[in-house]
């Protein structure tokens, strides 16, 4: 699909509306409940397997 | 008629399509070869076409399409991703989420949009199914393989969320065991260190794989410590302050470069000491989480035979760990492990959901036709082809050619060997192969150098005749698909100054050397074949395995007392294996192959008129791998 000029001009500002003003709030928020992506070691434990 | 059910795998790498008929896999091949363009990541148009034709059925006779993947599940991850890591991520999101907003999220769609396109306006089209990513690996490993019940066990980068899953097969069914998740990744990990060390992420892993025995493992050490934590039973995480591939456009930074000595090798660059004990480094952790996760497979589930599929299946010096520990009976890997045999999974999960029953396991074979699945071209088709362009060429058949052909090995010269049905999957299994003598000590060099222009560290496999695979190598069980290694037996191995006593007990000579340096060595009476550590990639070739491959081995040992040849892919650095004769007849001229076999036809390379390219310099049209 080809892209008009003013699309691709718009396209970083708006992407970057979108990243910083929503999803990194966001982001910020649910990762002081807890990590998505589990990013911790836990010394303790015998596994990480996930069940399913 | 039989229910056919179209698999696709597509929008990642390696797309790939595959028939099946009542749970029999009936066709299936690689993108790449019909687009020639390496791991091609788009709709698969046309190995849907080829599919299609060797089912010879169109869209509307098909009972179902099996997309290999939930693409919005996967949707979801990169989602999590992108809140776990803003502002950081800024770049990878940038860059991913136009596509993921337009199409990506709804991959059924699209594949449903190629469909339509391909069956026109009045087509019928069938319904389009998705499947989960790791159950399609699971699928392609298990049911076709030879076993009534297994374990088994997956390992690749990432599917939606799953990394490395563990399944038990029983009949037609496929229960999971458990997964770990993105990132925590052993196929990453991988690829990581692929990166790192100047290749090709997706590409280049086969090649850090064979690098790894020119090292010494001294990071090994540093990477479990630091990198990832693994535990008895083989799941493991990953330190992701050490990694870029969550937020950002490549897969390593700063973490990486103070770790490991220094910025990353440029593609192209030297390789030097450091690459190499990298390669060996991560390799040893690698077979240390495999052996792990086959070992808890194997007991979770009380079963003796294993299968395995995902990219990381491919690492073929991990599975030979698996076989030569006793960890089980049997290995079995499907031969298509990476994303293309995705295709073929999803494919055979919605047939066996459907009630297709196992037909091939009372048999105790397995289900691949030694991945002989690809397009073949009939002997009026080749002949077509070399009348039209004025090619020169005799015609022989059955064992007079395969006698006229091991004697030209036995020469020394370089065969192309193009053959029936094109192989599914990675390895060239003597369908599309360039073949030499595994004897001769300056081959692996030419074949590197003068064939296939790659570098000159890349190792060669053999194809040997079953029945005298225990003699020349310690393997304990069949490898059909080139996905074992295993160490060169000790009555071959000779001493490291080429003088030739040969009798193996100081096979040791040669060890003050380092790096490539260790290619001077000639450690065995198959040279080209043996790569520094003494370990080879194997592929038996076994009765009732590629008739006129067969015949050809045996004429080679009747000749010369060696039943094995070097085997390998027909193909330039960077270009996909060849299809069609035209492509085999191109890939001939431009190399120093000297001499062409295109089923019964045999072409001499100074009989043939003068080739001229349309480029200049057609390598600089193919991208480096």
């Amino acid at each position: 699909m080809t892209r008009s000029r003013w699309t691709d001009l718009a396209r970083r500002p708006a992407l970057a509306a979108l990243y910083f003003l929503v999803l990194t709030p966001i982001g910020l928020c649910v990762r002081r409940i807890r990590d998505p992506l589990r990013r911790s070691w836990h010394a303790c434990a015998t596994t990480y397997w996930d069940h399913p | 008629m039989p229910e056919l059910i179209l698999g696709i795998s597509a929008y990642y790498h390696d797309s790939a399509a595959a028939v099946v008929a009542d749970g029999v896999p009936l066709a299936a091949a690689q993108e790449e070869r019909f687009s020639r363009r390496r791991h091609d990541p788009r709709f698969p148009a046309g190995a849907v076409d080829y599919c299609l034709r060797a089912a010879g059925a169109k869209l509307g006779d098909i009972a179902a399409v099996a997309f290999y993947e939930d693409s919005a599940l996967k949707f979801r991850r990169a989602l999590a991703t992108w809140l776990a890591t803003a502002p950081r991520g800024f770049p990878a999101f940038h860059d991913a989420f136009p596509q993921w907003l337009a199409w990506k999220r709804n991959a059924t769609g699209e594949v449903r949009r190629n469909l339509r396109a391909r069956a026109g306006d009045g087509g019928a089209l069938p319904p389009v199914v998705s499947g989960r990513h790791h159950a399609s690996h699971a699928a392609s490993a298990f049911y076709p393989s030879p076993y009534e019940s297994a374990a088994v066990l997956c390992v690749d980068g990432v599917g939606e969320w799953a990394t490395t899953s563990m399944w038990h097969g029983r009949g037609t069914r496929l229960s999971a065991l458990g997964e770990l998740r993105f990132p925590h990744s052993l196929g990453l990990l991988y690829s990581a260190f692929t990166y790192f060390c100047g290749f090709k992420v997706d590409s280049g892993e086969y090649k850090l794989m064979g690098l790894a025995p020119y090292g010494k493992p001294r990071y090994a050490q540093l990477i479990r410590e630091r990198l990832i934590d693994i535990k008895p039973d083989g799941s493991f995480r990953l330190d992701l302050r050490h990694f870029s591939y969550v937020y950002g456009r490549v897969m390593t930074g700063r973490g990486f470069e103070e770790l490991f000595d220094g910025p990353r090798r440029e593609p192209e660059g030297p390789l030097t000491e450091r690459e190499f004990d990298l390669a060996a480094s991560v390799q040893q952790v690698t077979e240390e989480v495999m052996l792990r996760l086959a070992r808890t497979v194997c007991e979770r589930t009380g079963e003796r035979r294993l299968c395995l599929a995902g990219g990381v299946a491919l690492n073929c010096v991990a599975n030979g760990r698996i076989v030569a520990e006793g960890l089980c009976d049997e290995v079995w890997v499907q031969p298509a492990a990476g994303d293309a045999g995705g295709a073929l999974g999803a494919a055979l999960a919605e047939s066996h959901r459907r009630g297709a029953p196992r037909a091939h396991v009372g048999r105790r074979t397995d289900a691949m036709s030694g991945a002989l699945l690809g397009p073949a071209y009939a002997a009026e088709e080749i002949a077509g082809f070399l009348d039209r362009h004025g090619v020169p060429y005799t015609r022989l058949s059955g064992d007079r050619l395969a006698r006229r052909v091991a004697a030209e090995i036995a020469a020394g010269r370089i065969v192309g060997w193009f053959q029936g049905r094109m192989e599914f999957g990675p390895r060239a299994l003597g369908a599309r192969s360039i073949l030499a003598d595994p004897r001769d000590p300056g081959m692996q060099s030419t074949l590197n150098l003068r064939i296939k222009f790659r570098e000159s560290f890349r190792p060669f496999a053999p194809a040997v005749l079953s029945e005298d695979a225990a003699r020349w190598f310690d393997l304990r069980q069949e490898s059909p698909y080139m996905l074992l290694t295993a160490q060169v037996a000790a009555e071959q191995c000779r001493d490291g100054d080429g003088d030739g006593d040969g009798d193996g007990a100081d096979a040791g000579a040669g060890d003050d050397l380092t790096g490539l340096g260790l290619l001077r060595v000639r450690r065995s009476t198959i040279p080209a074949v043996t790569h520094v550590d003494r370990s080879s990639r194997v592929q038996t070739v076994g009765p009732h395995d590629n008739p006129p491959f067969r015949r050809l081995l045996t004429a080679f040992r009747d000749l010369t007392g060696c039943p094995l040849l070097v085997n390998t892919s027909f193909n330039v650095r960077g270009e996909p294996i060849v299809n069609t004769p035209q492509e085999a007849y191109t890939c001939f001229m431009r190399t120093g192959i000297d001499l062409l076999v295109l089923g019964d036809f045999l072409l001499e390379k100074q009989d043939q008129p003068p080739w001229r390219d349309k480029e200049d310099d057609w390598r600089d049209a193919i991208p480096m791998d």
